[in-house]
């Protein structure tokens, strides 16, 4: 078994990120799409932290938690607005919502 | 540091991560996203000794913010997408920017020498007292800014689940 290097982080970091974008283009579920965005937040906490390792450097997981603080209160303002459009529209998915299509 | 830890945690995360996104139930998706955030707190703690943001990711991440988005899932009673609505111009859009992208961070980190561990990597770090030092004294401000910023988000939330209620009463 080869020896794990910082390289093998970052690759797994961006394969998380582009599951991450391709659930952002391909799916039409707001929530769905929500979701592979804190999947997204998640694989750049996973490069952080591996930097902070193989550097010995601890200041990037204050950076991480900060970033982990910030998504939570993302999260309850993003999820809010969802039920307030659900309540206007009563749909979560993005093509009913048109309001600013020409 | 274990080299078959590695490659379980990642396997289990990319596999989860894939049935997010592939996944027509939200719940069975959220659920997905559940896991795939476990096993990444698996590796910052069992493979990068970061024991304190395990701990933080799987409270915030898998208790909050997981039961959040159920809780938004059965408030809204999301249905299964019944029929085949995707259209194959966004699948092939998405996969192939996927791909593209991906490609290039392949291309740089093959082109880059690989680093390895420092020195002491394995030996159990104090990482817990060492970032509590470091909030405390050197972010200790960027530490106040963000309870700001959890009150104004809290503020902000309630504000926005109040504008029906005070609509429909007018």
């Amino acid at each position: 078994m080869m020896e794990i290097t910082l390289n093998h982080y970052l690759a797994v970091s961006a394969v998380l990120f582009m599951i991450g974008l391709a659930g952002v283009i391909l799916r039409r579920d707001i929530l769905i799409i929500y979701m592979s965005l804190e999947m997204m937040l998640n694989a750049a906490n996973l490069s952080l932290v591996a930097f902070s390792r193989f550097n010995n450097f601890v200041d990037a997981q204050i950076l991480v938690f900060f970033v982990i603080t910030v998504a939570a209160a993302e999260v309850a303002v993003g999820l809010a607005l969802i039920v307030a459009l659900y309540r206007l529209k009563r749909t979560s998915r993005v093509q009913d919502i048109t309001t600013l299509k020409l | 540091m274990e080299p078959i830890l590695f490659w379980i945690f990642s396997l289990g995360m990319i596999v989860a991560g894939v049935s997010v996104i592939l996944n027509r139930n939200p719940v069975a998706a959220a659920l997905s996203l559940a896991v795939t955030i476990v096993f990444l707190a698996l590796m910052f703690g069992f493979c990068l000794g970061a024991w304190f943001l395990m701990v933080i990711q799987v409270a915030v991440y898998a208790g909050a913010v997981m039961v959040l988005f159920l809780f938004i899932i059965m408030l809204l009673d999301v249905k299964e997408e019944e029929t085949r609505t995707r259209s194959w111009s966004y699948a092939v859009m998405g996969s192939a920017l996927a791909l593209f992208m991906m490609c290039m961070v392949v291309l740089v980190l093959r082109a880059t020498e690989p680093v390895k561990a420092a020195a002491d990597a394995g030996v159990p770090v104090d990482d817990a007292q060492q970032i509590g030092t470091l909030l405390f004294t050197k972010y200790l401000l960027p530490f106040e800014i963000t309870s700001v910023l959890l009150l104004v988000a809290a503020i902000g939330v309630v504000l926005l689940s109040l504008t029906h209620k005070r609509e429909s009463s007018s």
